[in-house]
């Protein structure tokens, strides 16, 4: 070998060796999102409107602790694991006495052809709201309060390919492990429940979403619902408007739709279809403050032929200041009201609530 | 249309194209279908403990810096110019030797050097050099040590740049 040569053989090999590359190893996550509450709810008995619920309560609201990572298996290939769990912060224990609920736990693959996920997660249709419910897992103002469709399912096997010029597309499937549906009949099938979504823009200043599923419902429990979701969010300078439509239809006649409100009476649990809508909208008014706004609204046909329609309409209105880019402390106030059928009551049963409280971050 | 019209239009037009993305935690990427940035680690992630030797980290990681951008606080590049390298980091070398070893462990950087595999006017350093140089460079940054993270080159011109992350210890 000549000795000019060396030099560059030395430096070929000094950038062609791997890297010292340490494994990620895990990442901690979490929040800490608890409040103090007034609530003012009211319930229906014997066709009367009367007051269901009147004092103050703390509360923790969805505060999670969650373990992620990943490794490589090889160059083209990664391991990867996300375990999040609900923890009360209020209480110590959730209503099953347990310190810890099982969010989205979930282990997986993931490479340039995009993410395959196995476990317990929330549906490609849930996820596709982003920040369009700006009150989100808070008392009253969560946008679960009023529509259907916030499901997180057992067994899941998820897909969700690599961007592509702003496009996502997510698909997952959950066996129904012989669950016995409304029809008295076993969901014994690879894909008894699925649900599908296309997003555009994810984390962009202009978003755009639409998600289906079918058969679905929470945990492992036989699937009932079909919905189709359609999600939008624009960002305009300091200002973010979001925009979400959805219907709801039992999936076979003998079902009822899933994931009804329980929280207000008026709802039951016995709908065979639901159309909703939401408009939201926030400001940053300052560099820390954030005014928000959100207007929802569902209408849900019963399955008792002679019933007319619930409709239930959400107001919701709050601040947010920001202490950092992690914590915050905010206030708000939230009310849902239901205008149910006269065989419930004549009146208009409404529930309210006003809350301080604060978010941390990690 | 008039022409300010014209311009108010493509001005709107241009406020509804997608921006660049925000910068989120990990917590707001667990809700989303972004399982891509999810899994990545993000500048202010909280690491466990380290693989490889199993120690406990100190707790929120501290954000990359990339001394060679305009204002980055490590000092400008040696070799995006032809400047020799050793007098344009000096003067970091000596702020991060003065300082006490607590402020310097954990800080992230990410370096680069430019170099050539043939002859160029931009830059001195061959594909062997530039080696050289990177570690002049880490040794003034984390006079303490440090691990290095990832390696890359990215070719610029006729030339390359070669980048390391690293972690001071």
């Amino acid at each position: 070998m000549k000795l000019k040569a060396l030099p560059l053989l030395l430096a070929g090999l000094a950038l062609s060796a791997p890297a010292t590359v340490l494994a990620a190893g895990p990442t901690v996550y979490g929040k800490v999102n608890a409040s103090l509450q007034k609530f003012d709810m009211e319930q229906i008995s014997g066709g009367q409107v009367v007051s269901e619920r009147d004092d103050w309560q703390m509360r923790s609201n969805a505060s999670r602790i969650g373990v992620k990572g990943d490794y490589d298996i090889n160059e083209s290939l990664k391991a990867v694991y996300k375990l999040e769990y609900e923890i009360s912060v209020d209480t110590g224990t959730n209503s099953n006495g347990r310190e810890f609920a099982a969010r989205n736990i979930v282990g997986g693959l993931q490479g340039s052809w995009g993410t395959f996920l196995f476990g317990r997660h929330d549906t490609p249709l849930k996820l596709i709201q982003e920040k369009v419910d700006r009150f989100n897992d808070l008392q009253i103002g969560d946008m679960s309060n009023f529509l259907v469709g916030e499901f997180r399912r057992d067994n899941m096997i998820m897909y969700t390919s690599p961007d592509f010029r702003g496009f996502n597309l997510t698909a997952a499937f959950s066996p129904g492990e012989s669950a016995i549906g409304a029809d008295g009949k076993e969901d014994d099938s690879l894909a008894d429940s699925a649900s599908f979504a296309l997003t555009y823009g994810a984390g962009t200043d202009l978003y755009l979403a639409l998600a289906h599923e079918q058969n679905m419902a929470s945990n492992s429990s036989a699937g009932s619902s079909d919905i189709t979701r359609l999600v939008g969010e624009v960002k305009l300078g300091a200002v973010k408007v979001g925009a979400l439509y959805q219907t709801a239809r039992q999936h076979k006649s003998e079902d009822a739709i899933a994931g009804v409100p329980s929280g207000i009476n008026q709802f039951g649990s016995s709908f065979e279809k639901q159309d909703a809508w939401l408009l939201s909208g926030e400001w940053a008014a300052t560099k820390a403050i954030v005014l928000k706004a959100q207007y929802g609204y569902s209408e849900s046909k019963p399955l008792t032929a002679n019933r007319s329609d619930a409709e239930a309409t959400q107001i919701a209105v709050g601040i947010d200041y920001k202490l950092d880019k992690n914590s915050k402390f905010y206030g708000y106030y939230a009310q849902v009201d239901v205008e149910g059928d006269s065989a419930y009551s004549t009146g208009k049963p409404s529930d309210k609530t006003i809350g301080v409280g604060y978010e941390i971050n990690f | 249309m008039t022409r300010s019209r014209l311009q108010l239009s493509l001005l709107l037009l241009a406020s509804l194209l997608p921006g660049p993305a925000m910068a989120e935690s990990d917590v707001d990427q667990a809700d989303s279908l972004r399982f891509q940035q999810f899994f990545e680690d993000k500048s202010d992630s909280i690491k466990v403990w380290r693989e490889t030797d199993g120690k406990i980290e100190s707790g929120r990681r501290k954000p990359m810096v990339k001394t060679y951008e305009e204002g980055a606080p490590a000092g400008k590049p040696a070799a995006a110019s032809a400047a020799p390298p050793a007098a344009a980091k000096a003067p970091v070398a000596k702020a991060a030797a003065a300082a006490p070893a607590e402020e310097i462990r954990g800080l992230r950087y990410e370096i680069r050097e430019r170099y050539t595999l043939d002859r160029s006017d931009d830059t001195p350093y061959s594909a062997l050099h530039v080696v050289t140089a990177m570690h002049k460079q880490m040794a003034g940054l984390c006079p303490n040590g440090w691990r290095k993270y990832a390696e890359r080159s990215e070719p610029v011109g006729k030339d390359f740049f070669l980048y390391y992350e690293l972690e001071c210890l």
